[in-house]
Order: C-alpha cells, then sequence, then structure tokens
C-alpha cells in the first residue's frame, strides 16, 4: 500500500469517527444527558481528544464571559456551544486554521495567567475573569482566539439543531428566525454530504 | 472510447441551451462536468452546509487559484492563493453549475452595450471594444430564454426600456412585499420610473417545474420546488429525457488535444484520479471564464503552441467582472406603525424593483454622455450567520458579553434591512487577466489559474454616481443608516471575457459565432465571449448567446 492510500484510509476513519460523533452529539440531547450543567462539569474534567482538562475548563469560562447566561435569551450551554467547538475540532475537511487559533488562544491565556497570578485562568473570581478577558481581547492573540470563538457561538444560534446546536431551536427562537424549507435530512448533514456526493 | 457528435465541458448556463438544442435536434451530446450529478431532492436550506462549509464550491484544499493584486499600501502587485487566504472564486461546482445557486436577477443588456466603443468613445487605460453582433441579433434569444429557460416578469415603461419582440413575459411577475410600492412612488417622487426586475423563477407550474414557493433561501441555495431557472432544471432534465445526452459528472477537462489539421480531436479529463478521453466532432468549452481561457492555455499542441486559440496572445486578457458596490438602509419598527412594520416584515415576498434611469449618464459631473448601470433593490438575505457576524465589531473592537447580545436583539428583532447592489461596467484592462501560474498546482499536478485583478478608476466613479442616486431613493423610503461601500474588489459570481469575440484574430480569440479564430470545430459558449460586460448581472445574456450558438453548431453538423 503507497503513502497515499495510507493517508486516505486514515482520513476516511477519521470522517467516519466525525460523523458518528455528530450522531452520538444528537442523540445524547435527544435524551437529554447534558441538560443539567454539573454533569457538563464533570464531562469537562476528563480530556477529551482535543484539549486538555484545564483548557476544557478555561475554555467553558471564556465562553461564559463572551455569552453570559444573563437572562437575555440562551446561554452557553443551552446552545451546546462547547460540544460544537469540539465536534468543529475534529472536522477532518477542516485545513486546521480555526483548532490551531484556538490552541495559541488557550496557551497563552493559561501561561499568561499563571506567570501573573500562579493559578489557572478558571481559578479565578469571576470578576478577576473578566477582567482577564478584558485584558486579552486588546492583544492581538486574544482578539483572533475570542473573535474565533464568537464564531463558533453565533454558529451554534444560526444552524439547524439536527447538528446538535441551537437546541429545540433556543436560538432561531431569540431571534424570532423563521428557516427556510426544507431543512436538511440526517442524511444530507455536513459532513456525510461530501462522502455522500463525493465532492 | 465513444465519438459524440459534440462534447461540451461544463453544464451551466453557456452549456445549458446548446445540450438542449442539440440532443432536442437528435445529435449526440456527451457532458463533461468537473463537478457532482445533485438532484433537486439533495439541496436544503442549511445553511451550514452551503454557506459555512461552502460545500457547493470546489474545495479549496485541492483546486484554487492565484490571485494578483495591487496592494495600495505597498505601491506593488502582490500574489496569493485563494487556498491561503480562503476567499474562493470558485461558484457552483455542480451539473448545472452556479444556475443552480443563483439570485436570478435576469436583465437584458441594452443596444448600446453592443457597441460601448462607438457610442461613449475611448476611455484612456481601458480596451473597450464594440460586440461584433448587434441587439437586435440576440433579442430573439432574450426572448427564447424567456420562454424555454423561464423568466417571470412585467412589462412596464421606463426611460431605458429595451426593444422586445413579444408584447409580454410568459410568466407573470412574482409576488412582491409592500416596499416595492415604496420603491415606485420614491422614485416618481425624484421624476423618474422604477424598474420591475425580472427574475429567472418561475411563477406558474408547469408540467416538470413547481412555481416558486418562496422560501426566503435563494441566492447561494438550491430551488427545491425547480422555480429557479437553472441549467440543470431547465434544459440538462429535458436533453437527459430525450435519450441523446450522456452526462459525466466528476469529470475534470484538463486538456484539448488537437489532430494534425488543428482540430480539436479528444477531450482529456480526470474522472475522480483516472484519466479518460472523449472524441467528438464539435467540441464547446463552457467552464465559466477564468477556467475556459485556462483550459485553453493549456491546451497545446503542434498547431498551438502556445495553447489553443492563442496565437496572438489573446487568450486570458481582458477577463471582466461587475464593478459597483453595495449599499444599505435600515427600516425600524419604531418608525412605523405594528401593521406597516409586520408587512414590510413579512418573509419570503421579492422587492424585484431597480433604477435603470441612468444606465447613461449625462450629467454634468462627467465630460459628455458616459454610460451608468443598474441599481438593484433586495432585503438583506434571510441567512442568521451574516447578521450575527456584523455584531461582532464595534467601534472598539471586538464587541462581546450583555453588550453584544442585546446588539443582536436589537438587529433581529427591531429593523430589516434593504440594500441595493450597484452594477456598471467593470471596464476591461491590460491589468485584469488570466494566464497558468507559474508556480502553483491543483490535486492532479496541472498549474492553476492566476487572475490579475487590477480595475480602472472610471469605474469607482460612476458606481459612486449610481450610489448617491439609490441613496437618495432610500431616505424618501424612511430608511435610516444609510451607507454605501464602493469597492475595486471583484464580486467572482460575476466573471466574463478572456476570449472575446470580434472579427479580428489579432485583437479577439472568437469570432462572431463564438468559434475559436484559429480552430474549426471548438466554440466558446460561457461569457468568456463578451468584450463588455453590460452594467447588469448577465446570466440571461450568456444563455441567450448559448442559444444562438446552439443554431450555429447545429447548421455546422448539418452541412
Amino acid at each position: 500500500m503507497c503513502t497515499d492510500q495510507v493517508i486516505q484510509l486514515k482520513q476516511q476513519k477519521e470522517r467516519r469517527k466525525f460523523i458518528k460523533q455528530l450522531t452520538i452529539g444528537g442523540l445524547v440531547l435527544n435524551f437529554g444527558f447534558l441538560t443539567a450543567c454539573q454533569e457538563t462539569l464533570e464531562r469537562l474534567s476528563i480530556e477529551n481528544e482535543v484539549f486538555t482538562t484545564t483548557q476544557n475548563k478555561n475554555l467553558l469560562n471564556v465562553l461564559n464571559i463572551l455569552f453570559p447566561d444573563d437572562g437575555n435569551g440562551p446561554s452557553i450551554h443551552d446552545l451546546n456551544t462547547f460540544h460544537h467547538i469540539l465536534w468543529s475540532m475534529k472536522d477532518p475537511y477542516s485545513d486546521g486554521y480555526s483548532k490551531s487559533v484556538l490552541i495559541e488562544g488557550l496557551d497563552k491565556l493559561e501561561s499568561s495567567i499563571l506567570s501573573s497570578k500562579q493559578k489557572s485562568f478558571f481559578q479565578l473570581s469571576m470578576e478577576l475573569q473578566e477582567e482577564e478577558v478584558e485584558k486579552m481581547v486588546k492583544k492581538d492573540w486574544g482578539e483572533r482566539f475570542c473573535s474565533m470563538l464568537l464564531s463558533f457561538i453565533f454558529e451554534s444560534i444560526a444552524i439547524d439543531e439536527a447538528y446538535a446546536v441551537n437546541t429545540g431551536q433556543v436560538g432561531w427562537k431569540w431571534l424570532q428566525h423563521q428557516p427556510g424549507f426544507p431543512r436538511p435530512t440526517p442524511n444530507d448533514l455536513y459532513p456525510s454530504f461530501i462522502a455522500n456526493h463525493q465532492l | 472510447m465513444k465519438k459524440y457528435d459534440i462534447c461540451i465541458v461544463g453544464s451551466g448556463a453557456g452549456a445549458g441551451p446548446i445540450i438542449y438544442e442539440l440532443a432536442k435536434a437528435g445529435f449526440k451530446v456527451c457532458v463533461l462536468e468537473k463537478g457532482p450529478a445533485l438532484e433537486t431532492s439533495d439541496f436544503s436550506k442549511d445553511e451550514y452546509l452551503a454557506c459555512r462549509k461552502d460545500v457547493y464550491a470546489s474545495n479549496l484544499q485541492n483546486e484554487f487559484h492565484e490571485i494578483e493584486s495591487f496592494s495600495k499600501s505597498q505601491k506593488k502587485w502582490k500574489l496569493a492563493t485563494t487556498k491561503a487566504t480562503g476567499r474562493t472564486y470558485w461558484n457552483g461546482n455542480m451539473v448545472g453549475g452556479s444556475s443552480n445557486l443563483m439570485s436570478a436577477y435576469f436583465h437584458r443588456l441594452k443596444p448600446n452595450d453592443f457597441k460601448l466603443l462607438s457610442t461613449y468613445g475611448k476611455i484612456e487605460g481601458a480596451n473597450v471594444a464594440d460586440w461584433p453582433i448587434d441587439y437586435n441579433t440576440l433579442e430573439p434569444y432574450y426572448a427564447k430564454v424567456e420562454e424555454v429557460v423561464g423568466v417571470s416578469g412585467e412589462v412596464r415603461p421606463h426611460s431605458t426600456q429595451e426593444p422586445r419582440s413579444t408584447k409580454d413575459f410568459p410568466y407573470p411577475p412574482l409576488k412582491t412585499n409592500l416596499i416595492s410600492e415604496w420603491l415606485d412612488k420614491a422614485a416618481l417622487a425624484e421624476g423618474y420610473s422604477m424598474v420591475s426586475v425580472a427574475r429567472g423563477i418561475i411563477s406558474k407550474t408547469t408540467t416538470n417545474r413547481n412555481a416558486c414557493y418562496y422560501s426566503n433561501f435563494c441566492g447561494s441555495y438550491g430551488c427545491s420546488s425547480n422555480a429557479k431557472s437553472s441549467s440543470r432544471v431547465a434544459l440538462i432534465y429535458p436533453a437527459m429525457a430525450t435519450g441523446n445526452c450522456t452526462l459525466i459528472p466528476n469529470a475534470k477537462v484538463y486538456r484539448l488535444e488537437t489532430d494534425g489539421t488543428g482540430k480539436v480531436a479528444k477531450a482529456h479529463y480526470y474522472l475522480k484520479d483516472e484519466k479518460k478521453s472523449i472524441e467528438a466532432d464539435i467540441f464547446v468549452v463552457a467552464a465559466q471564464a477564468i477556467e475556459s481561457s485556462r483550459l485553453l492555455l493549456m491546451s497545446r499542441g503542434k498547431l498551438h503552441p502556445n495553447g489553443i486559440g492563442n496565437q496572438y496572445a489573446q487568450v486570458g486578457k481582458n477577463i471582466i467582472f461587475s464593478a459597483g458596490g453595495i449599499g444599505s438602509g435600515n427600516l425600524f419598527d419604531k418608525d412605523f406603525s405594528k401593521e406597516t412594520i409586520a408587512k414590510i416584515k413579512t418573509p419570503g415576498l421579492w422587492v424585484n424593483r431597480a433604477i435603470q434611469h441612468w444606465y447613461e449618464i449625462d450629467d454634468p459631473a462627467f465630460n459628455g454622455k458616459v454610460k451608468g448601470g443598474t441599481v438593484d433593490f433586495v432585503f438583506e438575505h434571510a441567512n442568521p450567520m451574516p447578521k450575527l457576524m456584523r455584531q461582532k465589531w464595534g467601534d472598539n473592537g471586538l464587541v462581546y458579553g450583555s453588550k453584544l447580545k442585546e446588539n443582536i436583539q436589537d438587529y433581529f428583532l427591531d429593523q430589516r434591512k434593504i440594500k441595493f447592489e450597484i452594477f456598471n461596467d467593470w471596464l476591461p484592462t491590460d491589468n485584469c487577466m488570466v494566464s497558468l501560474s507559474e508556480t502553483e498546482k491543483d490535486k492532479w499536478g496541472d498549474p492553476v489559474a492566476k487572475v490579475k485583478i487590477g480595475y480602472h478608476p472610471h469605474d469607482l466613479i460612476v458606481a459612486r454616481f449610481l450610489a448617491d442616486k439609490a441613496e437618495k431613493i432610500l431616505v424618501n423610503i424612511g430608511a435610516k443608516n444609510i451607507s454605501t461601500g464602493i469597492s475595486s474588489t471583484p464580486s467572482p459570481n460575476l466573471v466574463a471575457g478572456g476570449c472575446r469575440f470580434g472579427e479580428d484574430p489579432k485583437e479577439s480569440v472568437l469570432d462572431k459565432n463564438c468559434k475559436v479564430h484559429d480552430c474549426d470545430n471548438l466554440y466558446v459558449a460561457d461569457a468568456s465571449f463578451m468584450p463588455t460586460g453590460g452594467s447588469v448581472p448577465y446570466t440571461w445574456t450568456i444563455y441567450a448567446n448559448s442559444f444562438r450558438v446552439a443554431d450555429v453548431i447545429k447548421r455546422q453538423l448539418t452541412i
């Protein structure tokens, strides 16, 4: 088997896994396993394939500052944004740019807090975390990082709940958005669509 | 390897009429389409798939362009690949091409568009040329597109109405929003009439196609009722039904091979990664302007050492886009009654209004009469993502937190945005052209197209003039926050030229019938033939010209 074939097989395997994870994400939502905050935090304590435990916790805290649960509209938890980011990071068709921006942001955030406060970002008080995010968005890397996170948050508001986000159309309802018809079917979601049509 | 009467590279608006006419006439037609054979049932209104992941365009990791643009800050031309920038120059990569995804604002060109040079004179630094045919030659084909491809609209008198051979459109106009009436009144108050815009979308059901169902998600999406007049639905499906048309999707043509007489003998293509070829008596290239030039340049042979049609180094020259810009204003809930704003916010209904009163400008601001253009009015697209993304940045950088949520909510709930799109001639210049990249290759190892995207400053002056007229209209209807962005960055969904047609082989690639001057059995039938693009979206003209070329090819095949 030549190198190209090995790479191709590896990519196919990764794509199958990615599609499966989307399905599991959807099922999990359907059965309501991720409806309690506590469960989400427990899940974050387990290192996943993309981020370390600390990165998970820092990421979730930054997301909640960028898009707070302030009584106006849905929360990050309602939108399942964290799951969407994890899923997107494993997109086998991605050029890897968004992943590199997030990893860079999380690394720089953690190292700057560790050196100045001798703690992880998530261990700071909420007030201090907000101050640090305010400082972070003024730096090039921080602005890039937060801008990318906002794009993921927006996706979790705007795209079809079939992607395991926008749970119960909570984002659409908030904005009184009327989706187009027909809506996507499970067989033709990204990335299955690419595989199904040999794009 | 089977021999066909005709082999067509591409299946979009430039290819469809030839496929349809030749198959119906009993000729054996083979279509080589780079993209997949998506069907109507494959399309949904999935924003993630269609817009965020751009799956209908070619994957930039596999195929891309090299763009050469002028950096004002560095005062020099700079190269960048679209693979690196992520700004795609691909449109619809599928059977039927980008006609599947078009917004389908259909405008005819006007008589003066065919003789820009002789009507308005030379513009220094621009390679403006008259067309070798006139409006009257193309008019019957415009009428044929209305009937066969399907165009809805209404004939209403206005100052620049183009001549017609038929009284009215075969399909009545689509339903419009209350705002269309406001725009009509606002224009009358300014002393002219608003144009009722025709659409390549049918408004009544036919045997094979359902009428528009006002999905509110049209441009960038495939149509689920077959109302949109794509080449696939209107022309290729009927051609396939004749039994004379063989469609080969996922077939990327990389070279046309010529024989000892200089005629094309074979089209070589990749079917996935396997190399294959097709023989035919006549070949047509309609792969969209940039790729058609690229294919001709890549098709070198003994009699065509620099590529077919390129004996005088004209292939790829004078690429044009559509000049102009985009403006907008907000209609805020608080400025209107509840009943009125509810009507304005009704989703799905069209605006379908345009200004063409300044299609020719006779104004002291210019030195004599100059060519003007069109301003189409549209509502902001229903896609929520771009609306959300717009809230990300404020005057002091990123906006986040509760303030962001408030801004989002205000934008979605308290207003509706009305936009206008300006279309004026992108003047052809030596700085806008296609060649083969010297360094960048696609996934098959072939050189990618290098596109130089220089513009003429006159384009921006005309666009600004038109923007001022459009902004006045928005003021008259009560819009706020009115602004316009005039841009020299081309929109990649309207690209033409590169193989312009003309009488003189030293200054053109194609003759007046769109046959390549130095190749007796090769035609180019997409927008490549256009020496100038008119001041409108030119899809209707591509369809019409392709019907005209189909008649020429039928005559050649029956001799």
